[in-house]
């Protein structure tokens, strides 16, 4: 005797098996919940292979890296993810993080749990771009300045921003919109920062619009609007650009690898900022992500090993006596440089970078 | 196979699957076209719907706890910005240029290998011409960047020669991406028009030559109406393809190439609440392009029908 179930039963049996499969995820992802795992989304280099390496033989805890380009990508991803994130640690940079604190993506550092955040430089670990609301939302980690690069075989160190509005220099400057907008704003004599601006959105609107028209005019001099730090450098190498807005990272790997390119901040002013390590909010790895940050922190060694793989400066204590003096003269800026450099004002920076951002997009698409 | 199958026979599931499919016709029409409608919808239609969802939301993500606001606003946007328009008229524009460019590349092509080309060749021609295309579109790009950089190959021949003026400005403007979009395009466009001229009778074309038509006349007269079908097919992929590009015009393109998808991309990447712009100025994109190809299909059946009649 054969059984033959009815159609209700198969119906039955198949939305069973459909309900299954679509909870799936969920059961997994409970189950693997507080593991041994690490899910880390940076950029490159700045989770070194040999850190990692480290890190991962002596706590037993599995790192399992995403190499993120821009903040944007980082937001988006996450907005996506909608509360159910699968970082434990996310890369924020300190003139972007507010937008992730705002949008509740973070969770506040618990210093508590952080033994070695004394071992971060003072002059960053009590920076204004890693608090708001009143918490401290990250574990700075290297310190970027943007400026001017420069190929030493057809330029004398510049002194001003001039040149990349010289008409004998068109068609060889590249630059990305968003970072060179305040530069360019305070260029034109307007306030990069808006802090001069208070809330008057109007008076700020004004300046915006005025550089952004100012841009518009001088666009067919520009050979590329470029994203990644890296497309930069190969612009460099393949004689495109001789002339760059460019942060300091990618410039000083330049100069290291031999490329006879100079990098300055002219006297108008440049822009510094930070990039750190955030914890996300409810992260499912918390504890594994405190047992990360303090490693990191601990050893002046993983300082050196980052400003090798990326040509930023490290927070950590101690690591400058760690580099060669080729990578401290690739690195560092004269008196006189830094102090034309302005860190990007947290307070403003919301209020700001929208009307930026905005501008930004009107550029490329004019 | 067949064991596996015997084997299947003593799950009930699979009996009572069994039992259902040979019930009724319609029964075996559900279950047979399920899987590809339910695939098409959750990978091709979903997504849409929740894009114009979100292209309505006063802003995404919406903060845990407060309600969603609806709004007309993003898609005011476009039409208040000028300068978004010129990027949307721009794409439009290129798109189609570069659609006729690669029909005038590729129709001899096309024509040499379903035609002209020993028939034991044809197979193998048309996989030398498809083989680029087992590589990755950004892995091209990068091809065509060494190609044409300032140090790049082509000018370090003009170099070599002793041209006068090099290195030329090659790359980040009209002639990179036109190059590459053609490049990128080309194996849309060959397929049908190789499918299409390879169905016209080659007795056709003799009797025009015996009655005195020269080859002009016999490819404006013979040709091109009966391959008018790949034409369409043809153009109506590369232009929907070229439409919405975004890799290619950010890697060879320069700042004044900026087409309307790169736009959209840039407003997407931005951190902040912009996927309602950016969706709307998708649903604004797609809808258009749309329309577009289905006037230019509309115009050639209309004109196919005439005929006929």
């Amino acid at each position: 005797m054969s059984y033959k179930p009815s159609r209700r039963q198969v119906l039955r049996g198949a939305g069973t098996a459909g309900l299954a499969t679509l909870a799936a995820p969920g059961i997994i992802r409970s189950a693997f919940a507080q593991t041994n795992e690490l899910n880390i989304w940076a950029y490159d280099g700045f989770v070194t292979d040999e850190f990692r390496r480290r890190f991962e033989e002596e706590t037993g805890i599995r790192t399992n890296i995403r190499l993120v380009t821009d903040q944007g990508e980082q937001f988006n991803l996450m907005a996506a993810e909608n509360g159910n994130y699968s970082a434990d640690i996310v890369t924020c940079a300190g003139h972007r993080f507010y937008q992730f604190v705002d949008a509740g993506f973070l969770a506040p550092i618990d210093r508590s749990r952080l033994e070695n955040w004394n071992l971060i430089e003072e002059e960053y670990a009590d920076a204004s771009w890693v608090s708001r609301a009143g918490e401290r939302w990250g574990v700075p980690l290297v310190v970027v300045s943007t400026g001017l690069l420069y190929n030493t075989e057809e330029f004398e160190k510049p002194t001003s921003w001039d040149v990349m509005f010289d008409e004998a220099n068109a068609g060889r400057t590249a630059y990305q919109i968003q970072d060179f907008f305040q530069i360019v704003m305070n260029y034109l004599g307007y306030d990069g920062s808006a802090a001069s601006y208070g809330n008057n959105v109007d008076v700020a609107q004004r300046a915006v619009d005025a550089t952004r028209d100012f841009l518009i005019d001088h666009k067919h001099m520009v050979r590329r609007y470029y994203e990644a730090a890296t497309e930069i450098q190969q612009m460099m190498v393949t004689g495109d650009v001789s002339l760059a807005q460019a942060g300091s990272g990618p410039s000083s790997q330049l100069i290291l690898e031999g490329f006879p390119a100079g990098y300055t901040i002219p006297r108008e002013g440049g822009l510094a900022y930070a990039y750190g390590f955030n914890i996300t909010n409810n992260a499912p790895n918390m504890a594994n992500a405190y047992a990360f940050l303090n490693a990191l922190l601990g050893d002046a060694e993983n300082g050196a090993e980052i400003v090798r793989s990326t040509g930023l400066s490290a927070t950590i204590k101690g690591t400058e006596a760690l580099l060669t003096d080729q990578e401290k003269e690739a690195l560092s800026l004269d008196p006189d440089e830094r102090a034309r450099l302005s860190w990007v004002n947290v307070e403003t920076a919301a209020f700001i970078f929208d009307l930026v951002d905005t501008a930004a997009e009107e550029i490329r698409a004019a | 196979m067949t064991r596996l199958l015997i084997s299947l026979r003593r799950f009930a599931l699979y009996r009572g699957l069994l039992e259902l499919y040979g019930r009724s016709p319609l029964l075996r029409l559900i279950l047979v076209a399920i899987i590809p409608v339910l695939w098409i919808g959750a990978t091709n239609i979903t997504p849409l719907f929740q894009m114009v969802e979100i292209s309505f939301y006063d802003r995404y993500p919406v903060p845990q706890g407060e309600p969603i606001e609806w709004t007309g606003r993003h898609y005011a946007t476009f039409f208040e910005r000028p300068l978004y328009i010129t990027a949307f008229l721009r794409s439009f524009i290129f798109a189609s240029l570069a659609t006729i460019v690669t029909l005038i590349v590729v129709f001899p092509v096309a024509y040499y290998i379903s035609k002209a080309a020993p028939k034991n060749m044809r197979t193998r021609l048309l996989l030398l011409v498809v083989a680029p295309f087992w590589v990755s579109e950004i892995i091209r790009s990068f091809a065509w960047i060494v190609m044409l950089a300032n140090r790049g190959a082509v000018n370090s021949f003009f170099s070599l020669i002793g041209m006068p003026g090099t290195p030329f400005d090659l790359l980040y403007n009209n002639v990179s991406l036109t190059i590459g979009v053609v490049y990128l395009t080309s194996l849309y466009m060959l397929l049908p028009l190789y499918a299409a001229l390879e169905k016209i009778d080659d007795n056709l074309l003799e009797a025009a030559a015996n009655l005195g038509a020269p080859a002009w006349q016999r490819f404006f007269r013979v040709v091109l109406p009966l391959s008018r079908e790949g034409i369409v097919a043809g153009c109506t992929l590369v232009f929907l393809l070229v439409i919405g590009l975004y890799a290619m015009p950010q890697l060879l393109g320069g700042p004044s190439n900026t087409l309307f998808a790169s736009t959209i991309g840039q407003i997407f990447s931005k951190a902040g609440d912009s996927w309602p712009l950016g969706s709307a100025f998708s649903i604004i994109l797609t809808g258009s392009a749309l329309a577009y190809v289905g006037l230019f299909v509309a115009l050639f059946q209309r004109k196919r029908r005439g005929r006929a009649a």
